[in-house]
This record gives C-alpha cells, structure tokens and sequence, in this order.
C-alpha cells in the first residue's frame, strides 16, 4: 500500500457464516470417513447434517455481501461510485455470493449419492471363463465360479494368525490360481469358512498374468468369495475301496463312515489317517498342513480309533490306485462313537496261524510268548512252545509297548490281526500275518518286566 | 454397500491430501505427486484394495484440480497448466483481489465437475464413435496445433511501431488537453530511465496526445470505453525510431520461436535418454515441469521485488452470468479436448479455445482455465474409467495402469461419485483455505514466501530425482525463463511435449533423436 492510499478493509477468513459452513463440511468429512465403519446411516447423516448447517447459516445475519458504498466488496478499497470501483474495476452490483456458491455446489453432494445408488445396480460381474483369458487382462477384475481341484497352499504370516491361501481352480475350460489375502483369510478363518479340495467357489478379484501362461486372481475382499453349497455324498468304504479311476469323479464331495485305524504324519506336510471298516478295507484321508493350520490341529487321542464320518473331496492317489479323502477342515472329520476299548480273545500264535484268516481284523492276546526275532522295538516277532512259527509283530508310534528288549525275552502281546500284503495286491501267499499295536488303544506289547509294573 | 462407502472414504482422504500439499506444499505437479503415491502403494497391494488406491487418486485428482489455483494465485508456484493464468492472477493478487481470483478458478472448476459428471456418462457412444475417428489423425492434429502456435506468435507491439510502457487512468485528461504533462507520466518514464526534457504535448488525433522532448516521441492512446478497464483507459507508449521497429516487434517472436526449439530440443532429450536415476524414471517430467514453469516464475517473483498487498476476503465474485456461461463453455471445450487427444495440454487447449470462442476478458480466462483444468485431469481419469472408451491418457493412466484396468459400468459410476463428493468438499476447502493462506502470504515478503518455496521444490526434486534432476531442472528453468524476460507466451515450453510426440505419432520421432545424436 503505497503512502497516503485508503487502507483495505480486509474481511475476516471466518465469519458467522464460515463457522457455520465449516463446521458443516467437518462433519460431513469426518461421517464420510466413518461411514464404512459406522454403515449407510453415517453417510446419510453426513449430508443431512450439513444442510442442517448451511441453512442455519443462510438464516444467520451477514450472509449477504451487499455494498456499503464505503469500500469495494472487491479490492476493500474506496468507492467512489457506488455501482463499480474506479480502482480494480469491479461491478458492486451483479455478484455472486460464496452462500449461493455453496448451495450450487451442494447439488454435487447429491448427484455424487445418486451416482453411488446407480453403482448399485450394476454391481454383479460378469462370470469369466479361464480359457478366454488373454495376457491383456492383466489387472482387470475377474470372476471365477469353478472347483478347487487341488489342496489348498498355506502360507502363515510371521506374526499375525492368519496368512494367504491358494487355490488351483478349474472351471471346465482351464486352470487359474486364486489367492486370498491375509485379511480376508482372517475373516474365513474366523467363519470357519476355508475351502478345500473339491469345493465349488465362486471368487472375483484383479488378474495377474505371468510368465508361461500363468494366471492368478487374487482375492481382497471377503464379499468377492464365496464357496457354493455341493451336494455331498454319502458312500461306504465298500464301494470305495475297490473302485477303479473312472468309478467317480475327482473333487466329488462325499462323506464316508469307518474307523480312523491307522496314523502317519510326513512332517511338515501332511497327515495321512487309514479309515477302515471292521473287514479290514481301509481308505487314506490325505490332510494336508494347510489345513490343520488354517483350521486347527488333529486331536489325535480323541481320534484315533474313534467311528468318524469324514466330509471331503475325492481324490485319485495315482501311485497307490487309490481313492483318498482330502478334508477341508478337522472339522469334517466328526467323531461318531469315541474308542471305548477292544475284546480280546486269548490265543496261541499256532491258534492264530492255523486259521489266521478267521481272526483277521480281529483283536487276540498272547501271553507268555517268546521275542523270536527283532529288527527293532517297533517290527518283531514272537513264537511260544505250541509251534515253532513266528507271527510278526508292528507297533505303531506312541503304543504302549516295552523298549530295548532283545531276542529271547518273554512278553505278553496284544492286538489287532492283519495281513500285511507286500506287494499290496491282497494275495495271502504273497504276504505275511501280523499282529499291530496301535497306538491309543487297550492293545500292548511288554515284556514280562514291564508286565509286572502294569500293563 | 460398504465397498462403496469405503471408495468414497479413500476418495475423501484423497481430497484432503491434495488440500493439504496445495496449500503448504506449492509447486508439487498432481501426476508427480501420483507418481509417487503408486511408488508407495506398489509393496503394498495386499494390504489395500487396488480399486480404493484408485479411488484415493480420484480424489486426490479432482482436489489438486480445483485447489491448484491456491499455489498458482498466493505462492507464484504454477505447474504447466496453471502457468497461463498465472500472470491474470498475480494482477488480481497486486489488486488486493487474490482471493477473488481463486473464487473465480473455482467456479470455473466447479463447471467443469458438474459437466463432467451429468455429461460424460451419456456420451459413451459417441465419445467411442469419436476416437475411432480421430485416433488415425492425431498426428496431423498435434502438427496443426503446433503450426498455430508457431504462428500465432505474432510481434507483439502496438502498431510495429511503437511499445507499450504502462497505462494511466482517464481523470489526467484535462491535464493533457491543457498541453500540461501529468506528474504520473514523468513518474512512469522516470521508473523506465527516460527522462523527460523539454517535452511538448500536442493533439494530433482525437483519442491521441504526442509528447515530443526532441529524442523521443511519447504517445498516449485513449483506449475504447468498451475495452478500458477502469482506471487504466490510457495507454503511454513509445514510438521507436527506424531499425528499433523492427527489432522490437520481432523481439518477441524471436523469443517465443526460441523457446519453442529449446523447449523441444529439451523435450526429445528427455524421451531418448534417462537422465535421471533409473529407478526414477518415471519422474523424469517432474524436474522439467517443475523448471519449465514453477522455477522460472518464482525466479521472476524473486528479481520483481514486488510486495503483496493486504488482500481483501471478499464473501462475493465479480462475475455474471453470461461471463460464467462463456467461461465455462470455452473451458469445458478446450479441457475435454486436451483430455481426448493425446499430448495436448490444458495451456494449448486453453489457447485454442480462447480463440475459438473470443475470449478476451482476464476474468472469464482465468475461470475458462479454471473449467478447462479440472475437465482435462479429472476428464483423463472419467474417461479412462467410461466403458467403451477406456481412453488412456497421460501421468493418470501411466500411473494407474501399473496395479489397475478398468472394465465395468459399476467402476465407472463409482468414480463419478467420487468426483461429484470430492469436487463438492474440494470447492468448499478452497473457500476458506483461499481466504486462510491469503491471510498468511500478507505476513511474509513476497520474496521471503518465494525464496522459501524455491527451496522446498529444490529438496522435493533433489529428494525424488537426486543431483541429476537438480540439473535437469536448472536447464528446464534456463528455458523457462526465456518467455519471461522476453516478454513472449510460456505457451511455446509446452512443445517439451508436444513436439516428442507428434514426432513419434508421425513415425519420425527416432530419425530425429538419431539426427540430435540422442540414440
């Protein structure tokens, strides 16, 4: 301001209308930035509060900028006519006001709501299918309805309780990969909701397209997966156990009753539990690590020997021709009636082995045998003074039976009679009898010593 | 609903950054700043939902397009689009009038939301129709627009003959008449080094005076009531004698022709070499916008010594209906036009457009630039989004396309939202954060503000593109100021990118660079 000029008169950054209006817009910022936490209601609530504000501020006097005729609503400088300022030119008549501004603004308020309404109505994508997928949608959104037809990969996060699932999914035209994120993966945990072998999902996320046709989407929403309820079947061990590739078809949900008979852990990869029935067939349930972390570990103890029903997906073993269960849960692995303990029936091994066929799978005690042959506490065999003969003796991991005995000790044995096929094509002459100690269970092998102790 | 609810929360918080680095941290470009976002965002994919990062730029799009001008207006710090109302705002600001400035952007901007939401949605088809017309003839299109500029630098001064000096008010009239020579005149010439010997007034024509001192001819031109802005209705000028004509009418051609090569010349070196670290290639504009426009400005404020005036917070703009309606128009027009066709930036659009539609007034110019800014960035991101165009253009698609491709009507809705909410708060913000930094810049010197701003876009750049980009930008700023000492458009730096890519569009792009030995 050069010397002797009329001061500006300056105006003020907030005035009753400001404060008004300010307040309003805080609100309004603060119930939109709340509004996914809080829902819809917030939203609403934002707008409407402040128009609630606007209006109190429309009818607040000092809304109107109206000339004085003193100084320019412009420049603040002098007037010296009162319908434009000499000095920057400016009409005092024809204005428009920061209030009539706010309100055609406001419409945006409005229109941006309407707009999230007709977002609404278009909010359904269009199902993909694999094989029409190409490198140029890369990122695109796509959605996926297909079968999990592998088990599904686990990897923890290091500090937090959950972690990112994978999934191989085909949809009758290829192959894809879906990985789900932690956070959403927490939220599956949490509902007990983890896919698995042979499910039916329905997911949609961003495509990433990688080297050698590799294809991956990848789930960060818990709303965009979703596992479709399959029918699941119910069939026995009998009709599994002998039936051959085409009998059914990978990934079928089915539920199959019998005894988890026998237990094998591959450390750091999977559990593999034998369900059998009470004529010896047994069938594998593969459960893999993934599992048992995304869903908790195998309470063995209540487990083992326990009548279950076992809910999964059917899977080929293509080195053992066989069928096998993969679970998608421990859950799915319900215990029906709890191991109570089995009835033994006293026998010589030359009882046994004259008609083993008649005990087998079923539970005989020797007392007073003879250790005949031992290549370890856990693979022996034993004779006693009615036949020269040896019946072989395996003991599961964790039985109760007695360590460091050697070739001579006398013990007491009890157990589950089996046919140990070696080349696994149940033909008796091309295997061996045997006795299992299965761990868990009432059965035992011990030496007169630990007899003694308590069996 | 809470996916919705949380894109427009990311959005908001997008507006409120953009607030945030417009208001304390001038000088920053919104792609550069983008850049840098999606740098941060890239490790954390898993974490945050590409559609809600995206929705985060929206906002931070739609907050940077209507709350830019606050930079531009009080901090001298414009970026490529707003550096061509720069100068018609900092004479609002030497007015007392800064805040009005930016209420008068911001209505602009706030036309340009409104087309662009109630607009763009129907015009799906016929925008598809339209690229598919145009595509093949870009680079005929983008060769045309750079003749125009070419040829549009006409010399600059009155008649040929003589310069213009400064302007006085009409009220020294009598003294004129009178053959007496106003003590503002003497005043004017004495600020100009001519001194005034023994000077005579005549009155040769009606509207004219000639002060005549034996050296020199002075003359004083009454301008046309309908074109005088009040208080400047008499223009002093300078008639120059002989070879000087010429000289100084081609001064300014000559200096807009130069800084058209130099500019170019800058402008294929960027797009043929990586000059800065690798890693950062993909803020190799920054420096060079950054130098171009904001540098060589703040350089200008530096040596004006000019002092900012108490600033008057009016609570109502000077502006009619008929202006809004022209300006709007004329901005909607040349934005959707830079935001369609590829290279084309808002200054060039905004050329066009002013002279496609008559725009002569500095009011409805700086709210057509206002208009014209919001619809090409907010614009680029609208239709890149629009189902069946899916334009990609510029920074916004670059940056965006590195973790998102857009597909569906439900996206594209979202966004709209998003940008009528953010538009909406956007434009409120500017009201009073206007008023507030126009309280602040009156507590500082002018230089002091811009010496401070000149070193914080010296550590942003140093801090994203290290030594090479200080460098980078010392040679942008060296052309930058070639415009502004003499006195010729800033519109000519903008063939840094426009004459790459027209060159490429035209297939000759790499016969070229191989001919400036860049590859």
């Amino acid at each position: 301001m050069t010397e002797g000029e009329a001061p500006v008169k300056s105006g003020k950054i907030l005035d009753t209308t400001g404060k008004f209006i300010v307040t309003g817009l805080v609100i309004l910022i603060i119930m939109l930035i709340a509004s996914p936490y809080v829902g819809l209601a917030a939203f609403i609530s934002g707008i409407a509060i402040f128009f609630v504000f606007c209006g109190i501020a429309i009818f607040k006097s000092g809304f109107k900028d109206k000339s004085d005729g003193i100084s320019c609503l412009s420049c603040g400088k002098p007037l010296k006519a009162q319908s434009k300022c000499t000095v920057c030119g400016a009409s005092q008549v024809t204005r428009v006001t920061e209030v009539q501004l706010i309100a055609v603004a406001s419409i945006l308020l409005l229109v941006g709501a309407a707009y999230l309404g007709a977002a609404s109505h278009f909010s359904e994508t269009k199902i993909s299918l694999v094989s029409e997928l190409r490198e140029s949608d890369n990122f695109r959104q796509i959605r996926i309805v297909g079968k999990v037809i592998e088990a599904a990969d686990y990897y923890p996060e290091k500090y937090d309780p959950t972690g990112t699932i994978r999934l191989l999914v085909n949809d009758g035209t290829g192959d894809i990969y879906v990985r789900i994120i932690p956070s959403v993966c927490s939220e599956l945990i949490e509902e007990k909701l983890i896919p698995g072998f042979g499910d039916t999902i329905d997911s949609e996320g961003a495509l990433f397209v990688g080297d050698g046709g590799y294809m991956q989407i990848k789930v960060r929403d818990r709303d965009l997966f979703r596992i479709i309820d399959t029918e699941v079947r119910n069939v026995s061990i009998t009709d599994l156990v002998p039936a051959a590739r085409d009998a059914f078809e990978v990934g079928d949900k089915i539920a199959v009753e019998g005894q988890i008979q026998g237990k094998f852990e591959i450390e750091g990869f999977a559990w593999i539990l034998d369900l059998g029935d009470q004529e010896g067939r047994q069938l594998s349930i593969f459960i893999p690590d993934a599992v048992t972390a995304l869903t908790g570990n195998l309470n063995m103890e209540t487990l083992y020997l326990s009548q279950v029903r076992v809910t999964g997906g059917l899977e080929w073993y293509e080195s053992g021709h066989s069928w096998e269960i993969i679970p998608a849960s421990v859950d799915d692995i319900e215990v029906l009636s709890p191991y109570v303990g089995d009835t033994y029936t006293i026998l010589t091994v030359a009882q046994i082995l004259a008609n083993a066929s008649a005990y087998q799978n079923g539970y005989v005690q020797l007392n007073n045998v003879t250790c005949a042959w031992h290549y370890a506490d856990y693979l022996f065999s034993v004779t006693d003074s009615t036949t020269k003969l040896e019946i072989s003796v395996f003991v599961d991991y964790d039985a109760n039976v007695s360590t460091g005995f050697k070739v001579g000790d006398r013990m007491s044995v009890r157990g589950w009679v089996t046919f140990y096929d070696k080349n696994n094509n149940n033909i008796p002459d091309e295997g061996e009898w045997e006795i299992k100690i299965r761990a868990l269970s009432s059965d035992y092998a011990l030496t007169e010593a630990d007899m003694r102790g308590g069996a | 609903m809470d996916f919705y609810l949380a894109c427009i929360m990311w959005a908001v918080l997008g507006t409120l950054v953009a607030a945030l680095i417009s208001c304390f941290l001038p000088g920053l470009h919104v792609y550069n700043v983008m850049g840098f976002v999606v740098l941060l965002y890239l490790p954390m994919m898993d974490v945050i939902e590409p559609f809600h990062m995206l929705m985060f730029l929206a906002g931070m799009v739609t907050g940077f397009g209507i709350l830019f001008t606050i930079s531009t207006i009080y901090y001298s710090a414009p970026d490529d689009t707003t550096a061509f109302y720069f100068m018609p705002g900092q004479k609002y600001l030497m007015d007392g009038r800064g805040h009005e400035a930016a209420m008068i952007t911001g209505i602009g901007a706030l036309i340009g939301i409104f087309t662009l939401v109630s607009i763009l949605p129907f015009s799906m088809g016929f925008l598809a129709l339209l690229r598919e017309l145009v595509s093949p003839h870009t680079h005929w299109i983008i060769g045309s627009i750079l003749a125009f500029l070419l040829i549009s630098e006409w010399p600059r001064e009155y008649g040929r003959s003589k310069i213009q000096l400064f302007n006085i008010s009409k009220e020294h009239r009598a003294q004129l008449d009178k053959g007496e020579i106003p003590d503002v005149i003497i005043k004017g010439l004495a600020d100009r080094k001519r001194k005034l010997g023994d000077a005579k007034v005549t009155k040769p024509r009606s509207h004219e005076w000639e002060i005549k001192d034996g050296r020199r001819t002075y003359i004083v031109h009454e301008i046309s009531a309908k074109g005088a802005e009040p208080g400047y209705e008499f223009m002093v000028l300078c008639v120059l004698p002989g070879w000087k004509r010429i000289a100084e009418a081609y001064k300014s051609k000559a200096a807009g022709w130069l800084t058209f090569g130099l500019a170019s010349w800058l402008g294929m070196l960027i797009f043929y070499k990586t000059i800065v670290p690798v890693d950062r290639a993909f803020q190799t504009l920054m420096p060079v916008f950054v130098g171009l426009f904001a540098v060589s400005a703040i350089i200008l404020a530096l040596i004006s010594k000019v002092k900012i005036p108490p600033q008057h917070l009016s609570k109502s703009t000077d502006i009619k209906g008929v202006r809004i309606a022209q300006g709007g128009g004329s901005g909607f027009l040349s934005g959707i036009f830079a935001a369609f066709v590829p290279a084309v930036t808002p200054g060039v659009s905004g050329a066009l457009g002013g002279n496609a539609t008559g725009i002569r007034d500095d009011k409805v110019f700086i709210m057509s630039m206002g208009t014209n800014r919001v619809v090409y960035y907010v614009g680029a991101l609208a239709l890149f989004l629009l189902p069946l165009l899916h334009l990609r253009r510029g920074g916004m698609a670059i940056n965006v396309n590195l973790f998102f491709v857009p597909q569906t009507l439900e996206q594209y809705l979202l966004i709209t939202a998003a940008i009528a909410i953010c538009g909406f708060i956007a434009f409120i913000i500017l009201i009073y954060a206007s008023k507030f930094v126009a309280k602040l810049v009156e507590r500082v010197t002018y230089q002091t503000l811009n010496l401070f701003v000149l070193v914080l876009i010296f550590s942003i750049i140093f801090l994203m593109t290290g030594i090479q980009g200080i460098a980078l930008m010392l040679v942008a700023t060296a052309i930058g100021l070639v415009p502004v000492m003499w006195n010729s458009r800033r519109l000519n730096l903008l063939a840094v990118i426009l004459v790459p890519i027209w060159l490429n569009m035209a297939g000759i792009g790499s016969d070229i660079a191989s001919l400036l030995g860049l590859v």
